[in-house]
């Protein structure tokens, strides 16, 4: 008889003369006549996960359903269940260390990456699931389902999930943002035969919504879960659906921070939590990333703003710490920059997230990036997805956003900063005008005409200041923006061809790359103006003005001009 | 020392058959260190006294601590506790008890542990994982201490309750944190056996057997593997080449040794992938065993590239005059060498010398010790020999010596051999040794001496 290799279901001879030869290299899976025969199991009573031999036997199983692509298996129906429950609030995803306790310790110690453990429980949403514990989380297959729901409750939670409150459409876009998002940053693989695979499945050929706009406007963050990608671990967080959650979040943060134990409660000023900021004390082994820090809880229905404000504070002003205090433990901890977090916003909570999604280079703390408040205010009012990057504001038109980025070196720390001035740009559901550039021209305008005086601050004839420096460049003040905004008799009252022509003149001498930056910002501002005002392209005309002002405003020094007619 | 974790019931098969191999100078000298929850069955016995040849002072196990086993989990800690009962009381918080029931079905969270695991080794894995520090302290301090030349093989089946549940994670346990940098190896069996017959619902059965191979193959290869410079997987073909390559039968409420080729053939491994992975990058590479017929293991090479043959020829010759050594005939030529006209060199001129260096008195007694510890050393011999009959079949005449066919044949040859071989005295020693020391060195010779 033929010498025969020793093992279940093996049908070739051995390759190797001896006793012992090699079966299989390092890279092969177990072969398909060895794989568990789960296939056949109608229910949750048929499955026989405690064979795995590991305490998350459950886990595995739905991997091995996975691995194996039945997705007619009961546990897929159950995933699905999962997924959109998340998705659509009906579950909450509660992050636990496992090492806080002793059966958790047990866990941990046969699998450190389950450490963070996710339990997928029941919301408010649903009195009858709520506080049912429904699955767990996994880097292998993101949840898991429990064995111990009844199928009662199965159904229940399938009820909730199969459209009845008409979000179904906008869960599943708001996965496929997901998925499309995942794909930009080269970390989805749909051939990797976990979790990517099943998500896929339970997304479909569903399309992602218009520049992903449910994901970055509709959608509060869960997490995170430690996730399998590739060969990495990493940390993400899931969305779940809720309209206009980032303006609300934006809308809190005009308002007052306080820190109360682990939590940074954001109020508003009635002293109504609206929201709080988790800023977990972790053991000296634990991570803060995996428990959650700067995770977002909504306190309560309505958001408003802090007495109509529309300033968001981020930074310390004249009513006590910005956010950016708070939120020093969780840059820390992140270490993010704002391209990071913008190109891939699934590996980051929502306390980064949101503002930096909205708010670009100007939600990091220590930012050299500023903006006006009339661009924040947009932000807050407007449904456009985010406010733009300096890197993509070019001084050269570009046909979503116009402005002009000033470079300058701040005399306080002598470092390099960036104002940004826009004009006006585009998103998914139409333009915005900032109009930051035609407002500062409106006063070097109201400076020329000799209607506002300078005094060491421009003033109007009201000695209203026109510049609002704090932020240690010269933005257009609120005052400006209101005027020009609710009075259209200004307009009018600018439309002056001849003078328009010598204002355009006057500031045009500066407006070559050799002259500097703010110089070259006053040039553009009056160009806007100007256009703006005439309604078309007014043409520089006249000789240049040398009646010249020397102005200081902030950081800055320019030099504004009067007209000699 | 190179270290044999022996896990569960196969385990401890795989330390047996490696003792028998040891005890034969096949393999090198190994450390045991035994995890099973059965440790008073007939297997477990025989594996602590080599076969009740064991007899402290005597002879000792060919393993060192070949005669300790550690249980996974106290068993005198609860009289019969529920597998939940184990982790869950009154006074566990509300999210504990989430997560316990997240991870364990109702059934499983009932099974009655004292009655063992039965079957799931999700259950198992996870007592196991509760006690390790304390229970198993001892065998994972084993294991930090064994040296960078030297290796750590594990060795268990995927198939059972307990065993299959706590294999995957001893490996992950030594592969993570108590032996990082030491090399380990896999000695992993499928199914060798066949359920017992007419058993309870509460045993494992055929299905069971199959169902937990599949399931703990699929985790081995994704989460245990890598962990391992190698794996031998050994497992019954779907049809036997051979009658001594049948699947074993346990019976029910029997818990004695199921002699098999997979186990001594497994032993193997213990020379057979250290040498590979000196040769190939093996990490994560699963290796396996082809023969046609057991018999051809006595053609393998053992230590010392050796056959088995060699060291079944030298072992026959050995015990052959152990068995004659100690025999009353053999102590009667002793007592008789210090008799008034007594010759010193009827029973090798060095073991009169060694004798006599005890004074006249007590001579009768060094006799008697002398003879015990040749016949308990012969048993030890006979122990191992008669495994490999059973398993491998006996020799092939083929490969049997000259010497050994006349020793086993002729007295006179015995005889001759014995004064030949001792006739030499021992090296001189401070300290008088005690009489068992005694014969032992003299057992070394006769093992050295075959060539």
């Amino acid at each position: 008889m033929p010498r025969t290799v020793l093992l279940p279901h093996w049908e070739q001879a051995p390759t190797w003369t001896g006793l012992i030869g090699k079966v299989f290299d390092p890279g092969q899976h177990v072969p398909g006549p060895w794989k568990p025969r789960i296939e056949d199991a109608k229910s949750i009573a048929d499955i026989e996960a405690f064979a795995f031999p590991t305490p998350f036997a459950w886990a595995e199983m739905m991997a091995t359903v996975l691995t194996q692509g039945l997705y007619e298996h009961p546990l897929f129906k159950l995933y699905q269940s999962l997924v959109l429950g998340v998705t659509l609030g009906y579950l909450q995803l509660e992050v636990v260390d496992l090492t806080s306790f002793a059966f958790g310790k047990v866990l941990a110690d046969t699998d450190s990456r389950y450490r963070y453990f996710g339990l997928l429980r029941g919301s408010s949403r649903n009195r009858e699931i709520q506080g049912s514990v429904f699955g767990g989380t996994s880097p292998a297959t993101l949840f898991w389902p429990s064995p111990r729901p009844s199928e009662r409750e199965w159904a229940a939670l399938g009820e909730c999930v199969s459209g009845v409150d008409g979000r179904l459409d906008e869960a599943y876009r708001l996965l496929a943002d997901l998925r499309e998002l995942l794909a930009k940053a080269k970390k989805w693989d749909a051939s990797d035969k976990r979790w990517m695979s099943g998500l896929n499945r339970v997304i479909g050929d569903r399309a992602a919504s218009h520049e992903n706009v449910l994901y970055h406007l509709h959608s509060c963050s869960v997490g995170p879960v430690k996730i399998a990608m590739g060969d990495e671990m990493r940390p993400l967080y899931m969305p779940v659906y809720q309209e206009r959650f980032s303006q609300d979040f934006l809308r809190a943060v005009t308002g007052t921070f306080k820190l109360e134990g682990d939590r940074v409660t954001l109020s508003d000023d009635r002293n109504v939590a609206q929201f709080e900021i988790t800023v977990p004390v972790i053991p000296t082994d634990g991570d803060l990333v995996l428990a959650g820090t700067g995770n977002l809880v909504p306190k309560q229905g309505q958001v408003r703003s802090y007495d109509e404000s529309v300033r968001i504070r981020l930074n310390d002003d004249d009513r006590g710490k910005g956010l950016f205090s708070y939120l020093q433990p969780i840059h820390q901890t992140f270490r993010a920059k704002p391209d990071e977090i913008r190109e891939r916003p699934f590996f980051y909570p929502d306390t980064l997230r949101l503002i930096v999604d909205r708010l670009g280079d100007a939600g990091i703390p220590g930012s050299d990036v500023v903006f006006s408040d009339r661009a924040y205010a947009a932000v807050l009012d407007s449904s456009i997805p985010r406010l733009p990057l300096a890197s993509s504001i070019d001084q050269t038109e570009n046909a979503r956003i116009s402005g002009f980025v000033l470079t300058y070196t701040d005399g306080r720390d002598r470092r390099q900063r960036k104002a940004v001035y826009v004009e006006s740009y585009s998103g998914v559901e139409g333009g915005v005008d900032v109009g930051d550039l035609r407002a500062v021209g409106w006063v070097l305008w109201s400076y020329f005409i000799g209607a506002a005086s300078y005094d060491g601050q421009i003033r109007d004839d009201e000695l209203t200041p026109l510049l609002d420096a704090r932020s240690g460049v010269p933005f257009a003040s609120a005052a400006v923006h209101k005027r020009l905004t609710e009075q259209p008799d200004e307009w009018k009252k600018c439309r002056r061809l001849a003078a328009l022509q010598r204002f355009v003149r006057a500031y045009q001498t500066s407006s070559e790359k050799e002259h500097p930056p703010v110089q070259r910002l006053c040039a553009k501002a009056a160009d806007a103006f100007a256009n703006c005002a005439w309604n078309g392209r007014v043409i520089p005309n006249g000789r240049p003005s040398r009646k010249t002002q020397e102005v200081q405003a902030g950081q800055v020094q320019f030099v504004i001009y009067r007209d000699e007619a | 020392m190179t270290l044999m974790i022996a896990v569960g019931g196969t385990g401890q098969h795989v330390a047996l058959a490696a003792s028998r191999l040891v005890a034969l100078g096949a393999l090198p000298p190994l450390e045991l260190a035994v995890v099973d929850a059965d440790d008073s069955g007939d297997l477990s016995m025989n594996l602590r006294t080599f076969g009740s040849t064991v007899s402290p002072g005597y002879t000792r196990h060919p393993l060192g601590n070949g005669d300790a086993i550690y249980p996974p989990f106290d068993k005198k800690a609860k009289q019969d506790p529920k597998f939940s009962d184990l982790f869950v009381d009154p006074n566990t918080s509300a999210r504990e008890r989430s997560v316990f029931e997240l991870c364990f079905d109702a059934d499983s969270a009932g099974i009655a542990v004292k009655d063992g695991m039965f079957g799931r080794p999700a259950i198992g894995v996870t007592i196991f994982t509760q006690n390790k520090e304390t229970q198993l302290r001892p065998v994972f301090e084993r294991a930090q201490l064994v040296g960078p030349q030297d290796h750590i093989f594990v060795a268990g089946s995927l198939v059972g309750g307990t065993g299959a549940g706590i294999l995957p994670h001893v490996v992950k346990s030594l592969g993570e944190k108590y032996a990082k940098s030491t090399r380990l190896y896999g000695l992993v069996f499928m199914r060798w056996f066949r359920s017992p017959t007419g058993a309870s619902k509460q045993t494992i059965s055929d299905e069971t057997l199959d169902r937990n191979m599949r399931y703990g193959a699929d985790y081995f290869f994704r989460e245990v593997r890598p962990h391992l410079k190698g794996t031998l997987l050994v497992g019954l073909p779907d049809k036997s080449p051979h009658g001594k390559l049948d699947p074993a039968f346990l019976e029910a409420g029997r818990s004695d040794e199921k002699k098999h080729f997979f186990h001594v053939a497994a032993a193997n491994g213990i020379l057979k992938l250290p040498e590979i992975a000196r040769t190939e990058q093996s990490d994560g590479s699963i290796y396996g065993l082809a023969a046609e017929d057991p018999a051809s293991l006595y053609e393998e090479q053992w230590l010392g590239e050796k056959a088995l043959w060699w060291y079944v020829n030298r072992a026959v010759t050995v015990k052959s005059l152990l068995l004659y050594a100690g025999s009353e005939k053999f102590k009667g030529e002793m007592r008789s060498a210090f008799g008034l006209f007594g010759k010193p060199d009827n029973i090798g001129g060095g073991l009169s010398e060694a004798i006599k260096r005890y004074g006249k008195p007590q001579v009768k007694t060094v006799i008697d010790e002398l003879a015990k510890t040749w016949t308990l050393l012969a048993s030890q011999y006979e122990f191992s020999l008669k495994y490999l009959d059973e398993v491998l079949g006996p020799l092939p005449e083929k490969h049997h010596t000259p010497r050994r066919r006349e020793l086993e044949t002729s007295e006179v040859s015995k005889v001759k051999e014995i004064q030949d071989l001792w006739s030499t005295p021992l090296p001189a020693q401070q300290e008088l040794p005690k009489p068992p020391e005694v014969a032992e060195l003299f057992h070394r010779r006769l093992v050295e001496s075959f060539k």
